[in-house]
């Protein structure tokens, strides 16, 4: 079945410049997000992926950080060149996101449902009746109580689920496209998470939009997503559909987080954590990124860092020990790694989708 | 809002009564006698005495204190005496003096400030921002006396686009205004650009970004607001010191108003004067302090609703 691809990242690299040195938060990331589909991007703080979302947004001006290289393609068009007018005009239209922290992401001394109103009315043209009543039905759409009084309320006024639907109506105001969602859950309680989860999926399905899941859970992953890619000290390490992830995880670093994830029912000493600490981005190991952390490391791990192994079915691993079982799969998407700017060899477009 | 006003002003009352205590206790403090300074260094110990009685400076301190509150009360601030002028009559010449000059060094200064401010705060570490905090470095830093001589040298000897004496005229004030204002012009550049800064790496910020809004909109709609309580609180300090008169200022350009009349009545231990200046002053403070409270609450609705 040809499933049709709303965003291929290829080949993104994303530095900051720092005044001491510069720092390779994004380098030569490659994924593509099918239309209608979920992706969880997952990794340890620090593995790149809130930099990647920022880079899709084009939110990156304002900090030191800067795409280097790479294609970002939406909807077959490159938005990298594109001039900041042009992004503005996609951002919180066409691709819309939601971030972590529910209670400090809306503005403190704005009425909620203006700051709703304001992105219709800017998008969509409303006048102001027309976006109330929209922002109005967005509201009532995301299961908040009360709605109408709501309206001219303040943020402080709600607590941090309903500030984080209301988040999410503003998000979806424009019917976008694509939908980021940053760790949209990890700042609220349990039960509260599980709702506002829930209340993404239906109306993901509502509106038509594809998501890209940022969370360092994968709980999370398997809740909600079709597709995952795991990423580690700015590189992929790992990306296929959730199902082969789970079952089958490649990459030693998928399969520790995996085994840290507490089992119901099963009695434990100690949860399996990884060993060490992620590796400080001025001071990156020579081969593997992981390898220092490893526990299935060989002597080429140290050496030279893998390419992403194509194992078949969109399943993809950037691990050494890999190597046999992707020589055994004929794979047209195999090559060398991505490293931007020295030599321009790069893994090819494909994440979690079948070719 | 009405009840908290009201709870407010109680606390006003005290805060006025115990600065009477205070002001009246260390004015006499002070060395010097005011008798002797009034009548001068020849002057025979009998007269000192005489006066001394007239005025009832030889009564107990509290006795003095009371017959003061007393005539405060009932709005009677009691005889200059230096001028021998109810006190009330000699301020209310100088006050509307004060009063047009600090107005008008505030104006200009908070909206020359805010456009400085909001200008380097929008653009950090960059050129605009540079000049910005150079101009509002040199606000700070150079004496307003030397601003007010420089400018009288300059505008008025050698331009003769100003009177050198202020007539009282809005052409006679702009000098001094100008002078009064530059320090305070810095300090709302500086804390409005640390404070747009702050507020630009906000989370809402990058929601309004994320929003697709324009950046214009994303710094005067949400930006700005969100900036503005430290720029009124510093505002608010700032006007109340402003009103308590100008001494530098009125001195370099002989302007009459309340820094003077201060200073001459430190001069002569003019005690009644004095007193009621300090207590202006304070009063001038603490409504300043709730009007700055209230403004809080107008720009932000937390403080508002609760």
């Amino acid at each position: 079945m040809e499933t049709k691809n709303i965003l291929e990242v290829k080949n993104l690299c994303t530095y900051f410049f720092m005044d001491s040195g510069v720092v390779k938060a994004v380098d030569g990331l490659d994924f593509v997000l099918e239309e209608g589909s979920t992706l969880g991007i997952v990794g340890e703080s620090g593995s790149g992926k809130s930099v990647t979302s920022l880079a899709i947004m084009g939110l990156l001006k304002g900090t030191t950080g800067k795409v280097v290289e790479g294609e970002i393609l939406f909807d077959g068009r490159d938005i990298v060149p594109l001039s900041e007018e042009e992004r503005r005009r996609i951002r919180g239209n066409e691709i819309a996101m939601i971030f972590q922290e529910p209670m400090t992401s809306l503005n403190p001394v704005i009425k909620t449902g203006e700051q709703i109103m304001e992105v219709i009315r800017l998008h969509q043209g409303a006048s102001r009746e027309e976006a109330k009543e929209r922002a109005i039905q967005l509201l009532k759409d995301t299961g908040l109580p009360r709605v109408e009084s709501m309206f001219d309320e303040y943020p402080f006024q709600l607590s941090g689920g309903q500030r984080q639907r209301v988040m999410i109506a503003m998000a979806l105001a424009c019917n976008p496209k694509i939908l980021i969602a940053d760790e949209p859950t990890t700042a609220l309680d349990v039960t509260i998470q599980a709702q506002i989860l829930d209340l993404m999926q239906r109306l993901k399905d509502k509106v038509g939009t594809s998501i890209i899941f940022i969370t360092h859970s994968l709980g999370v992953v398997a809740e909600v997503c079709d597709h995952v890619l795991v990423m580690y000290c700015s590189r992929s390490v790992e990306m296929g559909e959730v199902k082969t992830i789970f079952k089958n995880p490649a990459h030693p670093y998928t399969r520790g987080l995996l085994a840290s994830i507490p089992k119901l029912g099963e009695h434990v000493e100690a949860l399996e954590s990884i060993p060490g600490n992620v590796p400080n981005p001025k001071f990156m190991p020579k081969g593997c990124k992981f390898a220092p952390r490893c526990k299935e490391a060989i002597e080429k791990c140290s050496q030279m860092e893998p390419p992403l192994f194509d194992l078949g079915g969109g399943h993809k691993c950037r691990c050494w020990l890999c190597e046999k079982e992707a020589a055994d799969v004929r794979s047209s998407g195999d090559g060398a790694h991505g490293d931007c700017g020295d030599g321009g060899g790069r893994t090819s477009a494909g994440g979690g989708v079948n070719e | 809002m009405l009840r908290y006003i009201l709870k407010r002003t109680g606390g006003i009352l005290i805060t006025l009564f115990l600065v009477s205590i205070f002001i009246f206790l260390f004015i006499r403090m002070i060395p010097g006698d005011p008798a002797r300074l009034m009548l001068g260094e020849k002057a025979t110990p009998e007269a000192i005495q005489a006066i001394t009685q007239q005025y009832g400076l030889d009564k107990p301190l509290v006795t003095q204190y009371v017959i003061w509150m007393k005539g405060v009360l009932v709005g009677d601030f009691g005889t200059s005496l230096r001028t021998k002028m109810p006190v009330l009559y000699e301020i209310g010449l100088r006050y509307g003096n004060t009063m047009k000059l600090a107005c008008l060094a505030i104006l200009w200064s908070v909206v020359a400030g805010l456009i400085i401010g909001i200008w380097s705060g929008t653009h950090a570490s960059k050129w605009q921002d540079y000049t910005g905090i150079t101009v509002s470095v040199l606000g700070q830093a150079v004496p307003e006396f030397w601003i007010g001589l420089m400018l009288i040298l300059v505008f008025c000897v050698k331009l003769k686009w100003f009177p050198i004496v202020p007539t009282g005229t809005l052409r006679g004030l702009i000098l001094p205004a100008f002078t009064l204002g530059a320090y305070m012009m810095s300090t709302v550049a500086r804390f409005t650009r640390s404070s747009i800064i702050e507020a630009l790496k906000e989370d809402y910020t990058r929601t309004a970004r994320a929003k697709g809004l324009r950046e214009r909109t994303v710094i005067y709609k949400h930006v700005l607001k969100n900036s503005m309580i430290p720029v009124i609180t510093i505002v608010g300090m700032q006007f109340g010191v402003m009103l308590g008169g100008a001494v530098l200022v009125e001195s370099v350009f002989g302007y009459s108003g309340l820094g003077l009349l201060l200073i001459e009545s430190i001069n002569y231990r003019d005690y009644t004067m004095l007193q009621t200046l300090v207590l202006i002053f304070s009063l001038h403070f603490v409504v300043i302090n709730l009007l700055v409270d209230v403004l809080y609450a107008v720009v932000n609705p937390e403080i508002r609703l609760d």
